[in-house]
């Protein structure tokens, strides 16, 4: 459903993904791992069109997205759902408004019928009880709901999470990876893409991980064949070793 | 030394024609946008209210004050020839010319101008901007638009209201301190200035009104790194308004009274 052929991108002389390759299947949960600086941010970034590749191309079923104009890459992010690192929820706006956005926005839905819309996410993420409340008011968890039922309203093929539980404690990232795969499960053919340095959360929900390193993919296995690898990069990143062949800096 | 710098002046211009050409980039963009109508008017009423209604005390402030003392200063020289009686036409071309424009403008850009390029800038940082670009919305369309309208709509409005004020200021300079008559002070002031006077502030306070809120808007969504990217930001916006708005009141005052358009 995704696929990245040859994707190279540069910022100034700073070279982020020298060649990157690889296929994501429709419907699946797929990790994109690798320290950072990797380009695992710039690589999602490609997906919804955010940047434009130097050279290669992104297909998005079978479509090259890399060469569509502004209006058609505002309908292709249409079909798209994204999860920021910081939720990235408008501070203006209570809980109900943010979510409700993007169909303000997009569609001309009567009032009780957005509301029905907004309504149903809500109560399948259970966020019922701060609906009114504004984003400085929530904590970063609930933020992060937020920002999942706001990238989930449209109804997207595909949800990026963008580092969805860096800097959360255990309790919080359980908590998120099981929203992970509960959404996903609800969803029968949504894509889930997760960008994270959660070895743990890749190893118990992904179906594919995909490791970058060095600005190409290293390897792209399941869990279990990630696990098993012998290659010693893969080795030193699940290991948490600072001393190894993968350079550091 | 020298090549140290040669290079230096090279690498400012450099910077600041790239910052140009983005401006015009993304002016050009937004009007694009609203040529073709794509305009939020429900967010250009919001907007009318923040930078208009909001803005009006201040303004009629500074129209007072400055009308006052700009009285004050025509009147101290007229006095010298006796002719105290044309100070409310001195007053009234100043302001309708060139003063009320200038200073409407100036106060909306350290107002509403500054507190767009800190709100987007914020917006930018948080990531809000990114998130907005993932839903499908258009940045510039949905922020800047409305933006730009409102102040286009707001500026001569409120370039208005400042001639009004400035003159009320002016009269009570010359009723009270000068001991001008009434009648003369308003026969005076009918008598040399012309609805043209007036025509000519207003077409200065459009251009103004489009200057501060793209110049605003621009940096705001080109902000980078945190807290002091805001801050740059803002005083980046607020310079270049700055400089913008003594630019384009030259051209516009040359074609006016040079090219008389």
């Amino acid at each position: 459903m995704i696929e990245f052929k040859n994707v190279k991108k540069s910022f100034g002389e700073r070279t982020i993904l020298q060649d990157v390759s690889f296929k994501i299947p429709k419907g699946s949960i797929s990790f994109i791992i690798g320290k950072s600086g990797e380009g695992k941010s710039v690589t999602i970034k490609h997906i919804i069109g955010l940047l434009k590749p130097d050279s290669g191309e992104v297909f998005f079923d079978n479509k090259d997205i890399t060469s569509l104009e502004e209006e058609s890459l505002l309908e292709h992010r249409k079909r798209i759902g994204m999860l920021f690192q910081h939720a990235a929820l408008f501070d203006s706006l209570t809980v109900y408004e943010n979510i409700a956005f993007p169909l303000r926005v997009h569609t001309k839905l009567k009032e009780n019928e957005l509301n029905d819309k907004v309504m149903e996410v809500i109560s399948a993420l259970q966020i019922e009880e701060y609906i009114q409340k504004l984003p400085a008011e929530l904590s970063t968890g609930e933020k992060k709901r937020v920002g999942l039922a706001r990238a989930l309203i449209t109804k997207p093929q595909v949800i990026l999470y963008d580092e969805p539980t860096t800097g959360m404690d255990p309790l919080i990232c359980e908590m998120i990876d099981k929203l992970i795969v509960q959404v996903n499960d609800q969803n029968k053919d949504l894509t889930s893409i997760v960008i994270s340095h959660d070895l743990k959360a890749a190893l118990d929900t992904a179906h594919q991980i995909i490791m970058l390193y060095q600005g190409r993919v290293h390897l792209s296995a399941s869990p279990k064949e990630f696990l098993s690898s012998k290659d010693p990069i893969v080795r030193q990143f699940l290991s948490g070793d600072a001393n190894g062949p993968m350079k550091l800096a | 030394m020298i090549h140290y710098f040669i290079s230096k002046i090279g690498k400012t211009s450099l910077r600041y024609s790239l910052v140009l050409g983005s401006l015009a980039k993304f002016t050009a963009n937004c009007s694009s946008f609203i040529f073709r109508g794509r305009i939020r008017f429900k967010h250009v009423l919001n907007q009318l209210e923040i930078i208009g209604t909001q803005s009006l005390w201040i303004i009629c402030i500074c129209a007072l004050s400055v009308g006052a003392v700009f009285g004050l200063q025509v009147g101290g020289i007229f006095a010298i020839f006796k002719a105290e009686a044309i100070l409310g036409a001195a007053t009234g071309m100043a302001l309708t010319r060139e003063l009320a424009p200038i200073i409407t403008a100036t106060v909306l850009t350290g107002r509403a101008g500054s507190a767009m390029t800190a709100e987007i800038s914020t917006m930018k940082v948080n990531e809000q901007i990114d998130a907005m670009e993932a839903m499908a919305v258009n940045p510039s369309e949905y922020i800047a638009v409305p933006r730009i309208i409102a102040s286009i709509i707001a500026t001569p409005l409120l370039t208005a209201f400042c001639i009004f004020m400035g003159m009320i200021g002016a009269y009570l300079v010359a009723v009270v301190i000068f001991s001008v008559d009434i009648g003369i002070f308003l026969t005076k002031l009918r008598a040399f200035l012309s609805p043209d006077d007036i025509f000519q502030g207003l077409q200065k306070s459009v251009v103004f009104g489009a200057t501060y809120s793209i110049v605003c808007c621009f940096y705001g969504l080109n902000a980078s790194g945190g807290a002091k990217g805001v801050g740059e930001g803002t005083t980046n916006a607020v310079i270049t308004t700055l400089l913008l708005l003594l630019f384009f009141d030259f051209i516009i005052t040359y074609l006016q009274i040079v090219v008389r358009i």
